[in-house]
Formats: structure tokens, sequence, C-alpha cells
């Protein structure tokens, strides 16, 4: 009689050593992500073809614009911080106190009027949430921008590659705003910005596309 | 698969009159952790990387020069377009404002396109003019539109008071609030 039957042995492989790996995988990844600051102000930013990724190597000096018009100022980092307050108060004259200047080197936003920053910087997280900020003053010379823009380049000794002057404007907001946000650049001979837009497909069949499927680089 | 051996080992000592106790084999079977383990991993591969922010680069010319560039654009090869509220767009061919013709975002192309079919490269010039009511939005899309048909030559302006008039006209011909 053949011995048909061939002896079938179970094989269980032991995962152990996988869900370690795993796991540990998993640990690295939450630690190193970091976490985008809440947004004071919500924008919903529109799309762009002409997208492309930022530089992350320079200072950023950011306009935001909301739907009503009103313009905020957000700063990247503490060290810029610290040089603009330092160089907008040369220009104004005015003197900020020494604990609130170290709270404004800490808050990322400036969203009101110079006249109004004491009293703003004096107030507790949960009362600037509840606050209606009303935004830097702007009218058609530029306004109080024009001032912070002017800080901002003298923070930089007028080295426009050190520091980007980026425009983040709401998809609602009004084309006279932005064109106050304009001016204010234009009358500190700023003439280079990046407006900040999602990216968005090219559509099939433009010549943009063409290029792009040619491989020919995008001049700036 | 992934398993852990949780049975009670035989550690227990037989003490006088405990029956013996039946070793129930309880095999944990770990698969669906080993799942969501890297499940969460791949969410968190992907998410750190998509922080980086894109922006569009724009230039604009200095204001004292637009009077000299002004004249050198041939009326043959200008083409203004007009921004309103309400995402409406219109657009004239030349220096006569009254033959003005809307359009929405989607049609603008075709005549951008068409404009520039008509005219030599070097007399194309578009002159981009939103208007108190137009949005952020609008503009960002017409800038797209010249990247997108790759014009060379084009300018944001503000409208003079005649386009503005004729198009407040329009919009109140068309109901538009």
């Amino acid at each position: 009689m053949a011995r048909a039957r061939i002896k079938r042995k179970g094989t269980s492989i032991d995962m152990t050593a996988m869900c370690d790996v795993a796991f540990l995988l998993l640990s690295f990844f939450i630690l190193t992500a970091q976490f985008k600051p809440a947004e004071a102000v919500p924008i919903s930013i529109p799309s762009s073809v002409a997208s492309k990724a930022a530089s992350l190597n320079t200072d950023a000096f950011v306009v935001s614009v909301d739907h009503d018009g009103k313009a905020y100022i957000e700063l990247s980092d503490p060290g810029i911080r610290a040089k603009v307050l330092n160089k907008f108060e040369q220009l104004k004259g005015i003197q900020l106190s020494a604990d609130l200047t170290k709270k404004f080197n800490n808050t990322s936003l400036i969203p009101v009027p110079y006249a109004s920053l004491q009293q703003y910087l004096e107030l507790t997280p949960e009362e600037v949430k509840k606050t209606p900020l009303p935004g830097i003053p702007l009218d058609t010379t530029g306004g109080e921008l024009r001032d912070w823009v002017t800080a901002a380049l003298q923070a930089y000794d007028n080295n426009t590659n050190d520091i980007h002057f980026i425009i983040k404007g709401d998809d609602e907001a009004k084309y006279p705003n932005i064109s106050n946000v304009l001016t204010a650049f234009k009358k500190n001979d700023v003439y280079k910005y990046q407006l900040l837009t999602t990216p968005e497909g090219v559509p099939p069949g433009t010549e943009l596309y063409k290029k792009n499927m040619q491989g020919i680089k995008q001049e700036d | 698969m992934a398993e852990l051996d949780t049975s009670s080992g035989g550690g227990h000592k037989k003490g006088p009159g405990v029956k013996k106790s039946k070793k129930l084999s309880t095999r944990v079977d770990l698969t669906p952790m080993v799942d969501l383990g890297f499940l969460l991993i791949t969410f968190f591969i992907f998410t750190t990387t998509l922080s980086q922010p894109t922006t569009m680069k724009l230039l604009m010319p200095k204001d004292d020069v637009q009077d000299k560039d002004l004249t050198k654009i041939k009326e043959s090869g200008s083409l203004i377009i007009l921004m309103g509220k309400a995402d409406q767009v219109y657009y004239y061919e030349g220096l006569d404002p009254t033959k003005l013709q809307s359009s929405t975002y989607t049609q603008i192309r075709d005549e951008i396109l068409k404009k520039k079919q008509n005219t030599p490269v070097d007399d194309l010039f578009i002159t981009i003019k939103p208007d108190k009511d137009a949005t952020y939005k609008n503009v960002v899309n017409i800038l797209d539109e010249m990247t997108i048909n790759d014009i060379k030559r084009y300018a944001i302006d503000n409208p003079n008071d005649v386009e503005y008039h004729l198009v407040q006209l329009t919009e109140q011909a068309h109901g538009i609030k």
C-alpha cells in the first residue's frame, strides 16, 4: 500500500518581531510629527497652476488677508519678531515694556494696530479667542502695514534674499484690500512677492501642459 | 498568524483534593493589531511630508515706469480683461470700452487663445483690471490663465471711470448683485 498521505505539519510563524518593528516605527513617526500651529484666523487660500514649493530656509514675512479684508502679519520665528519689533519701535519712537516684548516674541500673529498692541499682548489666550481682531490698518498708501514692512526690511539690512514676503489671501477677500497690501510693499521698493496658493493640476491640452510634458523648465 | 501563548502553564501544584484543571489554550490572534499598527504608520508617513507650503511667485513693475510702458502698447494687440462682482468677467480689445463683452472664467481662456493666435507675439499685451468688487480668487484665476496660455506680457491695473461705469451698467442690466 502506497503511502499516499503525506503528513502535513502546521507552520505557525511567530510574528512578535514584526509587531515590535511596526510599533517602533510608529512611535518614531508619532514623535517626529509636528503639529501645525492652530490658526487664529481661518483663511482658505486659492489654488493655482503656477504653485511651487516654497523654500523653507529663508525667513518669511507673511501678510494674511482674511475674507473681510483685514490684514494680519505672521512672522515665522522668534528671532525675526524681536528684530522687527525693535526696528518698528525705533521708527515710531515708542517702546514696549520688557515682559510684553517677551510675550510678543512668543506670539506669531500681529492682528491689531500698534496703538492697541500693548492691550492685545496683555490678554490671556482664552480672552484672545473671544475678542474680535481688527487687523492692521490698511489704506491706499499702505497704512500701518507699510511701517511694519519698513521695519522688517531694516531688520534684514534691506537684503531681500534673506526674507521672503508672502501674501496669504483668502479666496473671498476683495481685490482693493490686496491692492493696498501690494501698495504697502511697493512703497518700500519690494516688487517680488509670493502668493500662498495650493497646487492645482494643469488643464490638459493647454500651452502650459504641453510645456510641462516637454520638460521645459518654467521661467520664474 | 500572530499569536500569544497565554495558556496557563503547568506551574500549578496539585493540591490534595483539588481537581485537575483543564488546560485551556487561549491563543490570541493579533493580526488586526498589526494591521492597525501599519495603518497608523502609513498615515503618519504621509502626513508628515505634506506640510510644505506652496507659493506662486508674483512680480510687479515699479509704479513710475507704468506711464512709459502704456505708450508702447499697440492698440491691435491689446486685450483688456475686467472683473466685476459675483465672478463676472468682461473683456474688450483695443481702446474702445463700449465694445465690452461678458464671459466666464471657463470661456475666457478661449478668448485669450483666440486673441493670442490673431496677434504677433510682440504686440500682445493683456491688461487685467479687477474692480473693487472682484475677489482675490478671481485675480489668482486670471493670473493662472496667463501662465496656462503662456502670455508673456501682462499687467494689473485699476479700471478707469468709463470702464467701471460700463461694468456697473452691464451688471445692473443683467440683475447681478
